[in-house]
């Protein structure tokens, strides 16, 4: 669709004469043929996501609980899960939660992603391998697995954090400490796992993006007179662009969207201190049983990212176009 | 809920070595199998929004299955043949073959026993139930029943209940649960509770030489042994701050309630004067005994059963010896029990009493089997003989407790002593979103790690029980 936009104007400017040209059954095929070469595609989509976003919205205006599963009546309560969700108090503090979650760990990847990526292109051909073995590994490692190791390390009394921090002797004696007890520390401890699993990708897309600038640019740029920061703003980040737009939307739905690494860890403790919306949903779907208010939530949630990321799928779009 | 009696009724004698008893175990919880299976469900790395909206799609479309098929006459598909689903690790298949023939001879129909695994019970019973073609007996853990018994899933055995009995009184902290608004939708199995474990060498090596029997004797005991054991490491008594079912009995004890029921209200009752006086001495009991890094842990990680058998512990409360004897067989013998002394002189702290319950399904075509069943798994024979006498369970009446005390073992003699004074918890299909979302746990870590005052955790989570006791499923 957004391929055919920028052509439409003309091509209805030449209708007439195109017309007159061209039998009109060719025509009618050439139109058709992206739309039959889409039909695959769109089914399967249509399929595998949007009947079950169909669902969850149904699902979302209906009081739907075990009663309705084991009777099958399912009664239509319209906007009541919304309003529920709204009003009950627990929502402004949950949005405002994940929000800041979300922009730390974007932040934080992004930031360290195209460090890295920058660094990969300065070191040398063995350390490049090597520090890309290593980031494939971090990368490979499933999310459960690795939230179970991080659990081991930070765990009061017995991790391997604490241990090492208490024998740097410049903290005290931290074996007994609980970096859990507090949402902050325990959003810290979070965050460093998501970021550690998510810069690789970052870091190695970044990596492919910086490897296609031509070194002539950055030559142009010496000559006339750039120093490093100034190159890296002209050229770099210029040629980064699309690609930068591209990962911080998937960082941003991603990350958005944790939920292994809180859950295992955490389970939206201490005291509620880590419950973002994708917690808060499961939670009330599948702890209190009320699956038309997470399905409410969820739906909340997906309208929100959809916004959050409108703007940069835009963005995104049209900087490809000029590239 | 699903996961608390498996481990709290493991206090068997032996057959069920390969069942630990943890803490915390969830539908997705901190336990590696669970996990596994988690990963399973949401997989899709980095989307679980996609996922959940999947699953709630797949709830949503097993939903709609249900009621679509429900035309057929489900009394056509009558058999002789009755499908009954145990829990794993609960009854030993001795057991459940006993109560089978008890059942064969009175009816002469078979039975099909399958055994369920706990991870995510609660959605496959969910799914079960819903069908037209259910199991007709279910096994259900004591505080899961009003989950189900509320929401139609369930027979009501009401008028059966003079035959079940037999006479009996059996425990409120299996039949109380079982009862939603008088009526009766599930017949006790099988009891387990808590009792404290020490170590013998350890109490002795402090200088004790005789088990306390009073709050005071205990505390004083605990003391010598602190005084003893100085490293910061050390727990005279490992205490987890989010073991909530040892951190109740300090509540009731007191005299207070988690919740009081008026009418058909239930009200978080955390903040009254006796529950917050039981709350002030658990707090100080476990940051004195226990060490610092156990305020915000379960029982599970670490375990706290192989701290006790490291020699990190020299006092632990739980409802088996076995984990502790599996991680060191060389403490048999040097391990000794007690029922946790009360504040009241000559009294034990009331206990959490997990257990489990039979239940007929509600579609299934054989009820009038499904109740020789029961009545067979609950009569005096089967409970004397084999679960208590095989299994080593406590059985389902305080008359029985009398009755086979005599025939236990030294280190069990305890637990079936403290499950004379037991307390349930709230008797309403809310309680099971307690225990799910994790929210009790979290209850007692914040006053253990005093981020929050006795009041103000019990403020929040007051309104908390208030909002999810009186929902309706």
């Amino acid at each position: 669709m957004t391929q055919t936009a920028p052509d439409r104007a003309p091509a209805a400017l030449d209708e007439p004469r195109a017309a007159a040209r061209r039998p009109r059954r060719r025509r009618l095929r050439d139109r058709a043929t992206p739309y039959v070469l889409l039909a695959p595609a769109t089914v399967v989509l249509g399929l595998v996501l949007g009947y079950p976003l169909v669902r969850l919205l149904v699902i979302s205006m209906q009081d739907y609980g075990l009663r309705a599963l084991f009777t099958g009546v399912t009664p239509w309560t319209g906007f009541s899960n919304y309003a529920q969700i709204f009003t009950g108090g627990q929502f402004g503090g949950v949005l405002l939660r994940t929000l800041l979650f979300c922009a730390a760990l974007v932040g934080g990847t992004l930031l360290i992603g195209l460090l890295v990526a920058l660094m990969l292109g300065a070191a040398g051909k063995r350390m490049r391998t090597a520090v890309t073995i290593c980031l494939i590994c971090a990368w490979a490692v499933p999310t459960t697995a690795a939230t179970l190791v991080w659990q081991w390390l930070f765990e009061p009394g017995y991790g391997v954090i604490n241990w090492m921090l208490t024998k740097l002797t410049v903290f005290g004696d931290l074996t007994q400490h609980d970096w859990f007890a507090s949402s902050f520390s325990a959003f810290a401890v979070i965050w460093l796992l998501v970021v550690w699993q998510s810069v690789p990708f970052v870091a190695l897309t970044l990596r492919a993006g910086l490897s296609q600038i031509p070194s002539s640019y950055y030559e142009t740029a010496a000559i006339s007179g750039a120093g490093a920061w100034t190159s890296f703003r002209i050229v770099t980040l210029q040629f980064l662009r699309p690609i930068l737009l591209l990962v911080t939307i998937l960082s941003v739905v991603w990350d958005f969207n944790v939920f292994n690494q809180i859950w295992i860890l955490t389970q939206g403790g201490p005291d509620g201190g880590t419950t973002t919306l994708g917690i808060w949903s499961f939670t009330r779907a599948f702890s209190s049983e009320s699956f038309g208010q997470g399905a409410a939530i969820a739906v909340v949630s997906v309208a929100m990212l959809l916004v959050l990321t409108a703007y940069y799928v835009r963005r995104l779009v049209r900087a490809g176009e000029q590239w | 809920m699903v996961w608390t009696k498996r481990r709290t009724l493991d206090f068997t004698k032996g057959q069920m070595s390969s069942f630990r008893p943890t803490e915390f175990r969830p539908r997705f919880p901190y336990a590696l199998e669970a996990t596994v299976h988690q990963r399973s469900t949401l997989g899709i790395r980095k989307l679980p929004l996609l996922a959940g909206v999947l699953a709630l799609a797949a709830v949503g479309v097993s939903g709609c299955g249900g009621s679509s098929g429900s035309s057929t006459p489900a009394a056509a598909k009558r058999s002789s043949t009755l499908s009954v689903w145990y829990m794993d690790g609960d009854l030993s298949s001795q057991d459940q073959a006993a109560i089978g023939a008890a059942f064969t001879a009175a009816t002469g129909a078979k039975v099909n026993v399958q055994i369920q695994e706990w991870a995510n019970i609660n959605t496959k019973l969910s799914t079960a139930l819903a069908q037209n073609d259910p199991p007709d007996v279910v096994e259900i853990g004591n505080t899961d029943v009003p989950l189900f018994a509320a929401t139609g899933a369930l027979a009501d055995l009401t008028p059966e209940k003079p035959a079940l009995e037999q006479g009996q009184s059996w425990l409120p902290g299996l039949s109380g649960p079982a009862t939603v608004s008088g009526h009766l939708y599930a017949a006790p199995l099988f009891a387990g509770d808590r009792a404290v474990i020490y170590n013998k060498k350890l109490w002795a090596k402090a200088g004790i030489t005789s088990v306390p029997t009073s709050y005071a004797e205990l505390t004083a005991d605990l003391d010598k042994i602190k005084t003893a054991n100085p490293s910061p490491d050390f727990s005279a008594f490992y205490f987890p701050g989010q073991y909530w079912y040892g951190a109740l009995q300090f509540v009731w004890d007191a005299g207070g309630q988690l919740a009081t029921e008026s009418g058909s209200t239930w009200s978080g009752a955390l903040a009254s004067p006796a529950a917050q006086q039981g709350l002030a001495t658990w707090k100080t009991f476990q940051n004195t005994y226990s060490t610092a890094a156990s305020r915000n842990v379960d029982t599970k990680s670490p375990d706290q059963a192989a701290l006790f058998a490291q020699g990190k512990a020299a006092t632990i409360l739980d409802t088996s010896l076995n984990t502790v004897l599996k991680d060191n067989p060389a403490l048999k013998g040097e391990i000794g029990t007690f029922p946790f002394p009360g504040r009241a002189a000559g009294t034990s702290q009331p206990v959490f009493l997990g257990g489990s319950d039979l239940a007929i399904a509600a579609k299934s075509p054989n009820q009038a089997l499904a109740e020789q069943y029961l009545k067979a798994a609950t009569s005096i024979a089967v409970q004397t003989a084999d679960i208590v006498g095989v299994d080593g369970w406590t059985p389902v009446s305080t008359q029985l407790i009398t009755r086979t005390s005599s025939t236990l073992s030294e280190t069990s003699k305890a637990f079936a002593q403290a499950a004379s004074r037991s307390v349930a918890t709230p008797a309403t299909p809310g309680w099971a979103t307690i225990e799910s979302d994790a929210s009790i746990n979290q209850f007692f870590a914040a006053i253990a790690t005093g981020t929050q005052s006795p009041q103000q955790a019990a403020q929040s989570f007051d309104s908390h029980l208030d909002q999810a006791l009186n929902a309706t499923p």
